[in-house]
């Protein structure tokens, strides 16, 4: 199954953007912010093939999770 | 279409960061399926 990481520090935009990504046939975890979602990745080994990001967040944000993403080998050519 | 130059300052910015696709909210349903088409995930 499709696999899809939801990151945005709305829970509101967080909730609508996963059931969306379900109901097209998706497997969805969600994160609050970069941070979150670098901890899902880096420390819990979250496999996911698309990263749907929102830029202004809160600690770590969408384009810092971006740019450390694309750092890992196995993230480099992955859409996000 | 109109964006503000912020807007095109963060797309362009993600785009050579490795962003595959750039969505600007709101965006319908439809939207979200043609960006994910264009960027090869949709399953």
């Amino acid at each position: 199954m499709a696999s899809a990481l939801v990151v945005d520090d709305s829970k509101a935009v967080r909730m609508i953007l996963a059931k969306t990504l379900r109901e097209l046939g998706y497997e969805v975890r969600e994160a609050a912010n970069g941070k979150e979602a670098l901890e899902l990745i880096e420390n819990q080994k979250l496999s996911v093939g698309l990263v749907l990001a929102d830029w202004n967040m809160p600690e770590v944000n969408g384009f810092e999770l971006l740019k450390r993403l694309r750092e890992k080998p196995e993230m480099a050519r992955r859409p996000s | 279409m109109v964006t503000t130059e912020t807007e095109v300052d963060q797309m362009s910015a993600a785009l050579e960061a490795g962003a595959n696709e750039y969505i600007m909210k709101p965006f319908t349903k439809e939207i979200l399926v043609q960006k994910l088409q264009m960027a090869g995930v949709y399953p």
